[in-house]
């Protein structure tokens, strides 16, 4: 397994993609955060104090907006999908799997180091947006543990999305399809469907894995959005590596 | 190492791209993989690798590919000379590859080196050309030092001194006591370079045997006699039991495999000889003989 979480590590590190998405992403999370700091800011000001502290703007709120924002998800998204979408793109999956017949390692590989890197380019950008964020006085803190829960469900989310991600490029061997699907479904279907259906079969807005995972993010009755969410994850997941075992590459 | 392919078959919807393919690579020789447009030759070696999903089983040293620790020390494939990223450098490219075998950056410049791409180490490959995409993917193929080559058509592309190159290199890889599996439709080429040949056409077998023995297959082996007397060498000829057919204005064509027997018969009935020459047929005239009619893609010319 260390071979192949070498060779992971090399393909995506030798990437420059890899390290531009990366970069936008920590530098749109630290322009996001300083948009909401500003907007607060000028709100804080234009009204009275009283109007000020009915913003009851939270600094883990206010972070999470500026780091898993929809733009921030396609940044991060797209590292996903690249680790099978350009090797299924540029026909180097024949090359990784002529070194790696066992395809379960080059799964599992390529799972770890990705969610690694997002991760970890998630975290950075956690880091810029909550310095920028918490110098604002308007920006109400959490207490420590409080910030670092909702910074450790925020990044089990981010998980759940890769592997989504990862799962569908692995479906459809189409890199634009594997960002698109998760991020239509996250940002615009779920919320259609939720409105549009949901006044009439009831249950069907506590399915949806997008907005589950989101109340799950937030604090809303976690245990149930978390399993609807993670199930999601699961059945793709699932799915997405039995046709990686089974298909031809 | 020897590897062997068995019963290796498979089928794309209604279409049997391979049936019941078996055969065995021996090491110390090239063996060349001959067979017509679409007769099955990549799919071969993608079920060989594992890369597609069929029946039947390779052997390599007598155990599957995944029973290997480290398959990169017993296979080396080079299958397209487009398999690479192309915004990843080519000495980046091949640092990836050498990953799993923790292979020095040393041997990743003594390869690129060895296939003659040291100047275009730090160029992105979206710019090579075939050729030079072809040496990367022999780099790669050969970077490990693997006991067996896999290359899929690897001379494409290829300009005359490089056809050349990698002859020369191959039969050395061979002689080091590797496997060399090549596949090539350039058969002239692979008749100076394979001493063994595994034929397939529509996926099944046709010959696997050394390169010799499959030219003498061919019914176009004869030997060509010059006469100013035809019609009394033939009687001759057809007198001692062999056949013996016209070839231009004063020739005959005689399916024998041994020239000296057509002297002596004309030496013994007193018919002069101007010219007595053995003819071997091309791997490239067996092969379309034996290959004829069955080729996916023929043009309107052949059936």
């Amino acid at each position: 397994m260390s071979g192949a979480l070498r060779y992971e590590w090399r393909r995506i590190s030798s990437i420059r993609a890899t390290w531009i998405l990366a970069a936008c992403a920590v530098v749109l999370s630290g322009a996001f955060a300083f948009l909401f700091s500003a907007a607060i800011t000028s709100a804080a000001n234009s009204g009275s104090s009283g109007e000020a502290e009915g913003l009851d703007v939270s600094l883990a709120g206010s972070v999470s907006l500026s780091t898993t924002n929809l733009i921030v998800l396609v940044l991060l998204g797209t590292i996903a999908a690249q680790a099978f979408g350009q090797e299924y793109r540029h026909g180097t999956i024949r090359l990784t799997l002529t070194e790696f017949p066992k395809r379960t390692t080059v799964f599992v590989a390529k799972v770890v180091v990705c969610c690694a890197v997002i991760l970890a380019t998630f975290v950075i950008g956690t880091v810029v947006a909550y310095l920028i964020l918490s110098i604002n006085p308007q920006v109400v803190g959490e207490t420590g543990s409080a910030f670092l829960t909702y910074f450790l469900r925020t990044c089990i989310y981010l998980i759940g999305f890769s592997l989504i991600v990862f799962a569908i490029t692995v479906l459809t061997r189409i890199l634009a399809l594997g960002v698109i699907i998760p991020l239509a479904f996250a940002g615009v279907a779920e919320t259609l469907l939720a409105s549009l259906v949901g006044n009439y079969v009831s249950w069907l807005p506590d399915t949806l894995p997008f907005l589950s995972g989101s109340n799950f993010v937030a604090g809303n009755d976690m245990l149930r959005n978390g399993a609807v969410f993670g199930a999601w994850v699961a059945v793709l997941a699932v799915a997405g590596y039995i046709v990686f075992e089974r298909r031809d590459a | 190492m020897s590897v062997e392919a068995i019963g290796l078959t498979k089928v794309f919807g209604s279409k049997t791209a391979v049936k019941d393919l078996s055969f065995t690579l021996e090491p110390g020789v090239v063996t060349g993989f001959l067979g017509p447009n679409g007769s099955g030759k990549s799919t071969t070696m993608r079920l060989m690798l594992g890369l597609d999903r069929g029946e039947g089983e390779t052997k390599w040293d007598g155990r599957r590919l995944t029973d290997h620790p480290h398959a990169t020390k017993v296979v080396g494939a080079h299958l397209d000379a487009r398999f690479f990223n192309p915004n990843r450098t080519a000495r980046a490219h091949l640092r990836m590859l050498g990953a799993e075998a923790n292979i020095p950056n040393t041997r990743v410049d003594e390869v690129l080196d060895l296939v003659g791409l040291t100047s275009e180490a730090k160029k992105r490959p979206k710019t090579f050309s075939l050729g030079m995409g072809q040496r990367l993917g022999l780099a790669g193929a050969i970077l490990a030092n693997p006991k067996v080559l896999v290359l899929d058509e690897p001379a494409n592309g290829l300009d005359p001194q490089s056809i050349q190159w990698l002859r020369d290199f191959l039969r050395f890889y061979a002689s080091a006591g590797n496997v060399v599996f090549v596949s090539s439709h350039l058969l002239t080429e692979m008749q100076h370079m394979a001493e063994h040949v595994v034929v397939i056409s529509q996926g099944a077998l046709i010959a696997d045997e050394p390169v010799s023995a499959f030219v003498n297959r061919s019914t176009r082996n004869d030997v060509l006699v010059r006469t100013p007397d035809r019609a009394r060498l033939a009687a001759a000829l057809s007198a001692a039991g062999l056949i013996a057919t016209e070839d231009g204005n004063d020739g005959l064509a005689v399916q024998v495999g041994d020239s000296r027997q057509v002297g002596d018969i004309a030496f013994t009935n007193g018919v002069a000889v101007h010219e007595l020459t053995r003819r071997t047929a091309s791997l490239e005239e067996v092969f379309l003989e034996l290959t004829t009619g069955s080729q996916d893609y023929a043009t309107g010319g052949q059936s």
